[in-house]
This record gives structure tokens, C-alpha cells and sequence, in this order.
């Protein structure tokens, strides 16, 4: 390589050619299997309908804000989320790393889920999980090993469902924000109207109106319980996509005059709308089987992929008609919701390594795509779920969070939230005054920070999940120590190069 | 937990005795275990036994190596019942420490099913189960140790618990709503069987009745009419409205429920609707641009 910098060779980003197009494949990264399998279940634990107090509480004074913070960044700097970092404050690229990292481990088992789905899906029209549908996904699908330590073998159906997966990723998105574009006029839109659909089909069912209550009857005592709180903006900070570098590759392919507030509430609001979709969805129908099967709401209720493929088949098998039509709706549902979210980690990938090598797309994508296969190899095995569930575990309570902290520090305080919000003000509709700074430097790294704390204080007292030691420091802390030491690593790879600007629309030059 | 010591049990065991003349006739299992003959081996057992269980019984002892010598114990019919009882408890203790697995539980349920089918004097073992229900996730630990019952035992069990002549009346109470946090059809089925139940005594209805309603839905609620047309103790009576009360609340959605998902839908779709709106009338000319018409 000569030591002009690469930057420019591989041409600026493709851009969103609509509006639609950007707030539509936002809508797509938030949106994921988590709304589904994760907020009905949070709202359900901390005071069913009270939750949505500090829901909203949450969404507004740390969801919108930090969405704002990282369109700004993203949109600002044009650039995927090292090289905004970098832009921003010289020695702060490896919180854009460890931010890519994450998502891109994130999403090296989130396509093993989605393969699971294209499994179900195939066996959705002749229900074939037969009666016992958590037997059928542990024993028959995933082979289920006793243990982390005994690997077993690949299992071929879930590798096979992992290339269809990783097919699908790559082209969605391997013409970027283009292919991205059109992809999400069916990914966004398609799940909301199955969702609706499978809503109505809830709600219609025997026992609905008892499984909503479990989901929405109030127990505002909760509202006094720190803990509470602390999960609401648990919720909202996991489920919007923040903190994976996603949300700044996606605005730094915004044109230049783009209203970045409006497009952060739009996107936020809609996401925590589906959210409540699917718990409407989700409980309604849980409400039928506990009806049925004289049952509690919360003694059928799971959360997690025991809801999606034990509990949520068992409910299908008892439909009274076209079981397997819903089936394969809900199905569809849920790789549409979750193929647009797999992606969009992927595309912050790729496009943090165009940048940082000057390499032209398509091969960094297939590279990128094949590692993360490759990878996700692992879970793809007898013992893969127990990986799984700890390096998930793992990887959210400490890189995610420790990401989205490092990145309210850098941009804070380092940076200056006032550019920031300088910034996201010019060309948006809505303005945003400085109780956004005090959000972005004092309230949310403190709510985070005691997340962190107390995450990490039951990891070390309660060893997660009973698994061996020895388990919890390779796929647990041994996962998250090599992100990021790999974030440092990374931001020392031709660092020279970075100095060269992408296309930047509003200054930053690594102050 | 429920410690009984051996003096105690002899006087539960002798109440029992004395009042259950009263008592339906259909008993499973003997009031007493069986006289046994005291012989030295016994008694060397005993005070072993009794020497393990004092040593255990002390805070923080590790339990684990000792789970099938309690099992042992808890199950030996001829052994003194304060002593199981006793047994039992630090069994118990093993069983919430190794919540995971399956080995321990097992273990238990093979000696409390031994235990009740044996008369269990005390009602320790109802009492046992309830306490474990009562515990952080006890209702699974609680369903555990029942479900790893075989099912013919487990039918025994529960009728000996309902249906002996013994006095153990709390213990038959915690034990009805022990099968209430199984759940299913057959805990449904079997507390209507004991709540319909005109030779039990009134507590035990009351706590199926109780325990039955939460998941009893629309079938729970027409056995409870019919059952509130028959004639009633007051104390029966009230539980039965309590209980109608109870199934209205579980299966329709309350005012609360109602408000809470009107202020979801208005302020989460409203809400997009209109910051979309926003976009749609005011901001499409010029926030979405740039000089190259869309393209750098």
C-alpha cells in the first residue's frame, strides 16, 4: 500500500435515496427479536402496565437522546462509527471498534437464532414440532448437548439454516445503503402487518382478555422500586440498536440537509410501538393456552427463545383453524424482524473496515460475512445454545453497556455534547435545548454506570447460569476481554489512514 | 421449615387418633408406622443417625455428601419421626442449594413420597412442600419435586394427604396449595374433587377453593356457582365469592389494564403518527437533501 491515504479509493457511501429509506432501515436495526421475546416479559416482571411509566420515562430521557447523539456523530462525521470517533477525538476510535465488535459478535448468533426460525419455518405448515414443542427444539432441532463442555458435532440443519441466513444478510445490504433501501420496504413493513395480524388473531382467542391483564394490569407499587426503573432503561437502551455503531453508519449515509431529531423520535416511538404490539400480541394468545390448560398467565409465560419456540408453537398447535398458516406467519415474522437487525450489524462492520482500509466493499462485505459464519459455527453445535446464552449474557451486561458509556463520555464531555446538539439543531424541525447535554453527559452515563455496577457485582457473587467456571471465562469475560483488547488493536492498524476525510459534512477532525 | 421433635409427634399422632373417629374411613396408609422392635443395631443407627443430623444441622455445614444419608433417613419408616422430620430439613436445604440439578430432588421426592405414604405423623412433609413453594422460584422447586413423582405414587400421595383420618389439618391446607402452584389440569381437577368434597372439613375446601381460582377461568367459575347454590358453611361460602371474585379479575382486563393500554396506544402509534406527520408536511422540502439531489 502507498501511504496516500485509502480512504478515498473505495468512493464515498452510497446514500439513502429517501427519507423512508433511512427511518425504514433504522425502524429495521431496532426492531429485532427482542421486542418480541424480551420487552412483553421486562413490562410483564417490573408492574405490567405501571412499566410503561418508566418505559416512557426511560425512552425519552435516554433513548431519543442517545439516538440523537449517535446521528449527530454519524451524520456529522460521514463516516462509519472508528473513524466518527476518531474524527471526534483522535485517541477515542477504539470506542468505535469495541462498539463494532460487539455488534459483530452480537451478530455471529444472531444469525444462528435466524437459522433456528428457518427451521421452524420449514416445519410450519405440518406443525412439525409435533406436541411437544420444547422437546422438539431442544432434543430434535439443537440436538441439545449436557453441557457447554461436550460440543458435539455440527448440526447440519441449523448450519444449513446459517447459509441461507448469512445469503440473505449479504445481499441486503452488499449494494450498502442502496440495496439497504429497498430491502427494508418489505423487512419493515412485512412484520408490523404479520404482527398485526397475529394481534388480531390473539386477541380473538379465548382467554385473551386474561393474559392482557397479566401484560397491562398495574401494579404501580413497582413504581417505587429502583429496580424497576433500572430495567426500563435496560429495555430501552438494548432494544434500540444503540451502542453497536449501527445507528452512525446508518445517518452517515444521510444527505446533508437532514432533520436528524425528528428522525430519532420517529424511530424510537416506532420501535417501542412494536414493542407493545408484540406484548399485545404475545399475551393474548398466552392468555388462550393458560385458559386452556388451566394455567396461570405467568405459569405458561417464558422469555427468550423458550417463548418463540416452545411456548409460542404449543399456543399454534391449538389454534382452532389454519394453525400452520399462522405458524408460518409468525415464523416469517420473526426472520423479517430479525434479518433487517442482523444486517444492519453487519453493514456498521463492513463499513468501519472500508473505512479504516480504503478496500473496496464487496470484498470486505464477504469477508466480513464469512468470518462471522465461520464463527458462528460454534453455536451451530450440540453445545452451542450454552455458548450462546453466555456470550450473549456477557457481551450485552459489559460491551454493550460499557460501550454506550465510553461513547457519553468521548461525546459528552470530550467532545462536547453543545456541537453535538448544535449540530443535530441545524437542519432538524424540532430543536433540542441543554437539558439534552445534561441528559447525554450526567444522567445517562449514571444510569449506566449503575447498571454496570450492579451487572457486575451479580456476575462475579451469582456465576451465571451455573455454568463451569471455566465456561464462564471463555465465552463470558474471556469473549468481552478480546473485544476489547481487539478495539485497541484495531485502532492501531494503519492509523495513518484515517486522517483522510470520508466525505465529511460538518467538520471533526480528530481533536 | 417445619421441625417437629419426637415428643410432639407423639401428640399430633395421638390427636389424631382421637379425633379421627370423626374422619372419612377411606385412609391411605397406616395412622402410625409400624411397631418396630428396638434392637441394638437399631439403636447404634439411631444415635449415629442422630449424631449426623445435629453435626449437619449446623450453619453453613456442607450438605451435599450427606444427600442420600438424609434421603435414607427421611425414608426409613421405623425411624423416629422428629428425627426424619429433622432429616427432612436439611434435605430440603440441599435440595434449594443444588436447585439446578436433578439428582437431589429426586432423592427428596422418593423420601417424602415415603414418607407420606407412610402416614407422615407430623404433616411435615405437606408442610415441607409448602414451604418450599413459598421460597424465591419455590413454585418450580415445588412442582419439581411433585412432578418427579411416579404418577400412580402421586395419586396416593395426594389422597393421603386429603383423605386419611389424621388431624394434620394445616398441613393438608399447605399441601392443597401446594397443588395449586403446580397448575395444569390435574391440580385443577384435583382441587375441584377436594373443594366438592362435603366429607372434608372446611379448611381443606377453603384452600382448594383459594387455590383453584386463579386458574380456574370459565370452568372454575361454573363449579363455583353451582357450589355456592349448595349449603354452605359461611366461612366456605365467603371463600367460594372470594374465589368468583378472583376469576373475574384474572381473566377480563381491569379498568387499570384498560387505562394502561390506551396511554400505550395514544402516546407510542399516536405518537409516531405524528412526529411522522411532522415529517410528511413540514420537513420533506428541505431536510432531506443535499446539492447532489440525493446522491454525492
Amino acid at each position: 500500500m502507498s501511504d496516500k491515504p485509502k480512504l478515498l479509493e473505495s468512493g464515498p457511501p452510497a446514500k439513502w435515496n429517501r427519507r423512508s429509506a433511512f427511518i425504514l432501515a433504522a425502524i429495521g436495526s431496532a426492531v429485532g427479536l427482542g421486542n418480541v421475546w424480551r420487552f412483553p416479559f421486562v413490562c410483564y416482571e417490573n408492574g405490567g402496565g405501571a412499566f410503561l411509566i418508566p418505559y416512557l420515562v426511560a425512552l425519552l430521557t435516554a433513548g431519543i437522546p442517545l439516538m440523537i447523539l449517535e446521528f449527530s456523530l454519524g451524520h456529522k462525521m460521514a463516516s462509519g462509527a472508528p473513524l466518527s470517533f476518531f474524527k471526534a477525538r483522535k485517541n477515542s476510535e477504539w470506542v468505535g471498534w469495541l462498539m463494532v465488535l460487539v455488534g459483530f459478535v452480537i451478530t455471529a448468533y444472531y444469525a444462528v437464532i435466524m437459522s433456528w426460525c428457518f427451521n421452524y419455518l420449514f416445519q410450519s405448515f405440518s406443525l412439525g414440532w409435533g406436541n411437544d414443542p420444547g422437546t422438539f427444539f431442544t432434543e430434535k432441532l439443537l440436538h441439545l448437548s449436557t453441557g457447554p463442555g461436550e460440543l458435539g458435532g455440527l448440526n447440519w440443519p441449523l448450519v444449513v439454516g446459517l447459509v441461507l441466513t448469512w445469503v440473505a444478510i449479504y445481499f441486503s445490504i452488499r449494494k450498502g445503503a442502496k440495496s439497504v433501501g429497498k430491502v427494508v420496504l418489505v423487512t419493515v413493513p412485512l412484520p408490523w402487518l404479520l404482527l398485526l395480524i397475529l394481534a388480531v388473531r390473539g386477541t380473538t382467542l379465548e382467554g385473551a382478555g386474561a393474559g392482557l391483564n397479566y401484560f397491562l394490569n398495574p401494579d404501580w407499587s413497582k413504581l417505587l422500586d429502583p429496580g424497576v426503573w433500572l430495567a426500563a432503561y435496560g429495555q430501552i437502551f438494548f432494544s434500540l440498536s444503540l451502542a453497536f455503531g449501527v445507528m452512525i453508519t446508518y445517518a452517515s449515509f444521510l444527505p446533508r440537509k437532514s432533520d436528524i431529531n425528528n428522525n430519532a423520535i420517529i424511530i424510537s416511538l416506532s420501535n417501542c410501538a412494536t414493542s407493545f404490539l408484540a406484548g399485545v400480541t404475545i399475551f393474548s394468545t398466552l392468555g388462550f393456552l393458560a385458559v386452556g390448560s388451566h394455567h396461570t398467565v405467568a405459569g405458561v409465560m417464558e422469555s427468550g427463545p423458550g417463548l418463540v419456540f416452545a411456548v409460542y408453537p404449543t399456543i399454534l398447535n391449538q389454534l382452532p383453524f389454519w394453525p400452520g398458516f399462522f405458524a408460518a406467519i409468525f415464523f416469517i415474522m420473526l426472520l423479517t424482524l430479525g434479518i433487517d437487525s442482523a444486517f444492519s450489524l453487519v453493514e456498521a462492520t463492513s463499513e468501519a473496515w472500508v473505512n479504516k482500509l480504503g478496500l473496496k466493499r464487496t470484498p470486505v462485505l464477504i469477508t466480513v460475512c464469512v468470518i462471522a459464519f465461520a464463527f458462528g459455527l460454534l453455536f451451530a453445535t450440540d453445545g452451542g445454545l450454552y455458548w450462546l446464552d453466555i456470550v450473549d449474557n456477557f457481551i450485552n451486561k459489559f460491551g454493550l453497556i460499557l460501550g454506550g458509556l465510553f461513547e457519553c463520555i468521548v461525546l459528552g464531555w470530550l467532545y462536547g455534547a453543545r456541537k453535538l446538539r448544535e449540530y443535530a439543531n441545524r437542519d432538524s424541525e424540532i430543536k433540542i435545548g441543554r437539558w439534552w447535554d445534561f441528559l447525554v453527559k450526567y444522567f445517562t452515563p449514571a444510569i449506566l454506570v449503575v447498571t454496570f455496577g450492579m451487572d457486575l457485582v451479580k456476575t462475579i457473587t451469582e456465576p451465571y447460569g451455573g455454568y463451569p467456571d471455566w465456561a464462564l471465562f471463555a465465552g463470558g469475560w474471556g469473549v468481552v476481554a478480546v473485544v476489547f483488547a481487539l478495539s485497541f488493536v484495531f485502532m492501531r492498524i494503519r492509523a495513518d489512514n484515517n486522517r483522510a476525510p470520508a466525505g465529511e459534512q460538518g467538520g471533526g477532525t480528530g481533536e | 421449615m417445619n421441625r417437629l421433635n419426637l415428643p410432639t409427634a407423639l401428640i399430633l399422632l395421638v390427636s389424631s387418633v382421637a379425633a379421627g373417629t370423626g374422619e372419612p374411613t377411606t385412609t391411605v396408609g397406616p395412622l402410625r408406622p409400624e411397631s418396630v422392635t428396638v434392637t441394638p443395631e437399631r439403636a447404634a443407627r439411631h444415635a449415629e443417625r442422630l449424631e449426623l443430623v445435629a453435626r449437619l444441622g449446623v450453619e453453613g455445614t456442607d450438605l451435599e455428601d450427606s444427600a442420600d444419608t438424609l434421603a435414607a433417613i427421611v425414608a426409613d419408616v421405623s425411624e423416629d419421626p422428629g428425627l426424619r422430620a429433622a432429616a427432612a430439613d436439611l434435605l430440603g436445604r440441599v435440595t434449594v442449594e443444588a436447585a439446578g440439578g436433578e439428582e437431589r430432588p429426586q432423592a427428596l421426592a422418593c423420601a417424602l413420597i415415603e414418607a407420606a405414604l407412610d402416614g407422615d405423623p407430623g404433616g411435615w412433609t405437606a408442610g415441607y412442600l409448602a414451604e418450599l413453594s413459598r421460597g424465591k422460584g419455590g413454585a418450580e422447586r415445588a412442582a419439581l419435586v411433585v412432578g418427579l413423582m411416579v404418577d400412580e405414587r402421586l395419586a396416593e400421595f395426594h389422597r393421603s394427604l386429603a383423605l386419611d383420618g389424621r388431624l394434620a389439618l394445616e398441613a393438608r391446607e399447605a399441601a392443597v396449595g401446594v397443588i395449586g402452584t403446580i397448575e395444569g389440569d390435574w391440580a385443577y381437577e384435583t382441587l375441584a374433587e377436594l373443594a366438592g368434597d362435603a366429607g372434608l372439613q372446611d379448611g381443606v375446601r377453603v384452600a382448594a377453593v383459594g387455590a383453584l381460582a386463579p386458574f380456574g377461568y370459565d370452568e372454575g367459575r361454573a363449579f363455583l356457582q353451582k357450589l355456592a347454590r349448595e349449603n354452605l358453611s359461611p366461612r366456605l361460602h365467603e371463600a367460594v365469592e372470594e374465589g368468583l371474585a378472583t376469576i373475574d379479575r384474572t381473566q377480563h382486563m381491569t379498568p387499570g389494564a384498560w387505562i394502561m393500554f390506551t396511554v400505550g396506544v395514544i402516546i407510542l402509534f399516536g405518537g409516531s403518527a405524528l412526529f411522522i406527520s411532522i415529517a410528511l408536511k413540514r420537513g420533506k422540502k428541505h431536510v432531506f437533501s443535499d446539492e447532489s439531489d440525493g446522491e454525492p
